[in-house]
């Protein structure tokens, strides 16, 4: 089923009105819920309002069984508490379009008016909590149930398995190379090293990318995102309430479908993920066009998956990914496309896809400092990957 | 297809990887199948669709009528990645993972270690299978280089 854009819906009758980061780092001593706490009152403040005026309040994942140490970060209403909110929508959920599900659903809320102003955050502590290597998902978990559980019990215990059986393929049918892929990371080391916040900012050499260790061939070290503490926050407002906010982007278009089996490993072709879906369902809401777009952020937990949303999103044809990040140029500050302007997770940290959403934000206010890209006036949020992912166009107000 | 003894002690160090699985009312038969020996999935009744996972459920027709068929090698090498990384203290680093698919039986997809292989392998080249245990008892599929005899 196609959602056909109709001029008398609901669905731009909310914007983005705050944005709030708190420190991001390798081991911070405070814990993540003084740090979603700092997120969040900065955010309530750059939109402007008070804490009073907060009547929804969302997060993703929200509690449950944590898939990493330090994933999920604190309890909803151990957050509410905190800030004394009286709340009229809330929600702490998991299962939906990837990391924005929060998002998307308080976007409806307000949209709908079961709110007027919802914060929604995202927090991790994977840095502090794992102290150390990554480990897989089995010293987690000890039974294995839902979508991933056949992945877990064939041996598949790290997510880079599964994402490397993903980019094998792409190599196998197109011809990407190491190489290629090796510019996204490159690159955005480049540009971490104009972010303040950023983790990794000394320059990264195709030597040393092609040296660094194998962790699940074809990736190695630097396709991996890094692990921070952090939390991120952003206001949703419903749109009758513009005359009380400071600021605010538009949220043009969002995607979150799901058109295929919801298992990295029957995917039907691995050349694609959940990105194209998502980006599908988004492109149809809007008159916009990929060649609109002034700035992208998407997803790199691991580095192919911004290869499949550059294809996902139409930036290039099926396959030509590689090809359009080689050397890098097209997707540098100052290129066509400027990508992951903060580093990326690879290099700007691990805040589970909020910090494109946060990075979005800054380059349509004109707010990201030596990193500024010119006259940005719409965006591309892409996240997750295999067999889950979100999308969302953003354009200045 | 059940391994020799010999196979058993030299492949026993994947034993450790793995989470093992929620067993269910709809995966208890396919589990029940591989401890025995055998890789059984569903087939639809009504449109001849193999389902796997199991759900008791036809996600073409909605047909509930379901008859386990024994999934026969060789199935597809359709990806596969060298890891190379120990996911924790006193784990194993260095082995193969494959992705494996069976075209005569819709195209279902298994996941398991890749054995017997010298060099890289070949995506597209036949696999065969043989059932070892994974952690905590249960038996999965564990792919090899398919030999015609």
């Amino acid at each position: 089923v196609r959602i056909v854009s109709t001029s008398r819906s609901i669905r731009r009758s909310a914007v983005i009105s705050g944005l709030g980061q708190s420190k991001i780092g390798r081991r911070l001593t405070e814990s993540p819920y003084q740090l979603t706490m700092d997120a969040i009152l900065a955010a309530i403040d750059d939109a402007g309002l008070n804490p009073s005026d907060i009547d929804g309040l969302a997060t993703f994942p929200g509690p449950g069984e944590e898939l990493n140490p330090g994933f999920s970060g604190p309890d909803l209403y151990d957050v509410q508490d905190g800030l004394g909110l009286e709340l009229n929508w809330h929600l702490a959920t998991s299962q939906g379009p990837a990391q924005f599900l929060s998002l998307f659903s308080a976007l409806a809320a307000a949209s709908f008016g079961m709110c007027r102003h919802a914060v929604v955050y995202r927090t991790t502590n994977e840095a502090s909590a794992q102290g150390g290597p990554r480990r897989g998902h089995d010293e987690m978990i000890k039974q294995a149930a839902g979508p991933l559980a056949w992945l877990f019990a064939g041996g598949a215990v790290s997510p880079t398995n599964f994402a490397s059986f993903y980019f094998q393929r792409h190599m196998h049918e197109f011809g990407t190379s190491k190489e290629q892929l090796g510019w996204l990371a490159i690159t955005e080391r480049a540009h971490a090293a104009r972010n303040p916040d950023a983790i990794l900012t000394k320059p990264l050499s195709m030597d040393e990318y092609l040296s660094s260790r194998t962790i699940s061939s074809p990736l190695s070290l630097y396709d991996c995102d890094i692990t921070v503490d952090g939390s991120c926050a952003v206001v949703v407002s419903a749109r009758d309430t513009v005359s009380d906010l400071k600021q605010w982007v538009e949220v043009e278009a969002v995607g979150g479908a799901m058109r295929h089996r919801p298992l990295w490993e029957q995917w039907p072709d691995l050349t694609t993920m959940a990105t194209h879906d998502a980006a599908a369902q988004m492109w149809s809401m809007t008159s916009l066009k990929p060649a609109d777009v002034d700035v992208a952020q998407v997803y790199d937990a691991f580095s192919p998956f911004a290869l499949f949303w550059l294809e996902a999103l139409g930036f290039c044809g099926p396959g030509e990914s590689g090809p359009y990040v080689e050397g890098g140029g097209r997707i540098s500050l100052g290129g066509d496309l400027p990508l992951n302007t903060f580093g990326g997770q690879l290099s700007g940290g691990r805040m589970h896809g909020w910090g494109f959403l946060a990075e979005a934000i800054r380059q349509l206010r004109s707010e990201a400092g030596d990193r500024q890209v010119k006259n940005v006036d719409v965006a591309v949020v892409g996240v997750g990957g295999g067999a889950s992912a979100s999308s969302l166009l953003l354009t200045r107000s | 297809v059940r391994p020799t003894d010999e196979d058993d002690a030299s492949y026993a160090i994947y034993e450790s990887i793995g989470i093992p699985p929620r067993i269910t009312a709809e995966t208890r038969e396919f589990w029940q199948a591989t401890a025995s020996g055998t890789l059984r999935v569903d087939q639809c009744e009504s449109c001849r669709l193999h389902v796997f996972p199991p759900r008791g459920i036809c996600r073409r027709c909605h047909g509930r009528r379901m008859r386990a068929v024994t999934v026969d090698p060789p199935g597809i090498l359709y990806s596969f990645t060298e890891n190379r990384n120990a996911w924790g203290p006193d784990r194993p680093a260095d082995y193969l993972l494959g992705l494996v698919e069976f075209p005569q039986y819709s195209g279902i997809r298994f996941v398991g270690f890749l054995e017997g292989y010298s060099g890289e392998p070949e995506i597209g080249s036949l696999v065969g299978f043989v059932l070892r245990p994974g952690p905590v008892g249960f038996h999965r599929p564990h792919f090899r280089p398919w030999c015609e005899s």
